[in-house]
């Protein structure tokens, strides 16, 4: 039994039973190859932890004995060429038109939301930025900043008034601690000469007739 | 976009049997990779993820066009028994070399069409396939070597000098 049939039998086995003498054939192949040892712990593990590429190992040395070699280089050649193909000129203006209609799209990457949203979702922009809880506090600052420059911030014409009523309420309390002050001193000056009226009135002159 | 386009088609076109269909779901799948791009986790490899959303809405097509003729190749529970497609069924215009290949892939088994459309075509990774069709790495391992093989077999059978020209 050649390698190829081990294989064979093998991935037959899978599917399907194998008569007794195959079997046996296989177990003498086995003890003979270590490649075909390798494969069937593979397919043996049934998803085991395998070495890396040990199948592919394999298949390289199973096709070095046939022409399958070239065959395989050139699949490997060509196979990669068909990885793409061209959906057309339309394509990408029918994907763009179809998005437009959806709903808004989960929030991307800021590198890709901001082609996405220069290029597809321009339309809803404001809306979108409407929506940002950011922008609302910016918002209410500005707007609070404009109230108080407009209401809350002293005009020139006002300060000036501000100032002149100040300066009355100032100059009214001048003069009542003024008026205070000289009437204090005026009583005080009373209860002094009415002290000294006194003390004039009660002086007992010396008795000289002793 | 336009750098991804004729990956995801030239999937899909795997997939579907008709050229408009396999249109309709590359447009279906960049829509759902627009609207899932907040899923990508970092490090993720995006052609993978963008080509696993491709695969996923082929299916979904594939199962809502299950009387369309002449594909008897309708994913089953498994999500792919049957599938893909093969190229051969397009208008395109194709080479010798092509004609070949397509009548080849039209003789392999879905599961190894399907192997040999992610690993050699679209170069995937092997870990990246087997997260892709929930298997295990070691069945990926031997059913993308099976697939070369059977894919190399087949041709040699139609051409016996292929690869030696």
């Amino acid at each position: 039994m050649d390698c190829a049939r081990f294989e064979e039998l093998l991935f037959a086995g899978l599917d399907a039973d194998v008569e007794p003498v195959e079997r046996e054939q296989m177990a003498l192949h086995k003890q003979g190859c270590a490649a075909c040892r390798r494969l069937a712990a593979i397919v043996a593990g049934n998803g085991e932890p395998a070495p890396p590429d040990v199948a592919d190992e394999f298949v390289a040395e199973v096709f070095a004995q046939t022409s399958g070699a070239a065959a395989l280089a050139q699949l490997q050649r060509e196979l990669p060429t068909l990885a793409e193909a061209d959906p057309g000129p339309l394509f990408v203006s029918s994907v763009l038109e179809a998005t437009l209609g959806r709903d808004t799209p989960a929030p991307a990457p800021a590198r890709l939301r901001r082609s996405a949203v220069s290029r597809v979702d321009r339309s809803s922009l404001w809306q979108r930025l409407a929506r940002r809880p950011r922008l609302a506090l910016e918002g209410s600052f500005v707007a609070t900043m404009l109230a108080l420059m407009i209401f809350g911030l002293p005009s020139p014409s006002t300060a000036e008034s501000s100032m002149l009523a100040f300066d009355g309420w100032v100059r009214g309390r001048a003069e009542a601690a003024r008026d205070l002050l000289e009437n204090a001193s005026e009583s005080a000056q009373r209860s002094l000469e009415s002290l000294w009226n006194e003390n004039e009135s009660g002086v007992v002159e010396p008795d000289t007739t002793d | 976009m336009r750098l991804f386009q004729g990956r995801v088609f030239g999937l899909a076109r795997f997939y579907l049997c008709d050229r408009e269909d396999a249109r309709d779901v590359a447009q279906e799948a960049f829509i759902r990779i627009y609207r899932n791009l907040d899923r990508l986790e970092v490090g993720t490899n995006f052609t993978a993820w963008a080509l696993r959303i491709t695969r996923n809405c082929a299916i979904d097509r594939l199962r809502r066009i299950e009387a369309r003729p002449p594909t008897s190749e309708l994913p089953d529970d498994d999500g792919l028994a049957q599938a893909p497609g093969t190229a051969s069924a397009f208008a395109d215009p194709v080479g010798e070399d092509r004609q070949l290949l397509d009548r080849a892939l039209e003789l392999l088994s879905a599961a190894h069409r399907e192997m040999i459309l992610l690993k050699d075509i679209q170069g995937l990774e092997q870990q990246e396939i087997a997260e892709m069709l929930s298997l295990p790495l070691g069945t990926v391992k031997v059913r993308a070597s099976r697939a070369r093989v059977e894919l190399a077999r087949r041709i040699l059978e139609l051409d016996p000098s292929y690869g030696t020209s």
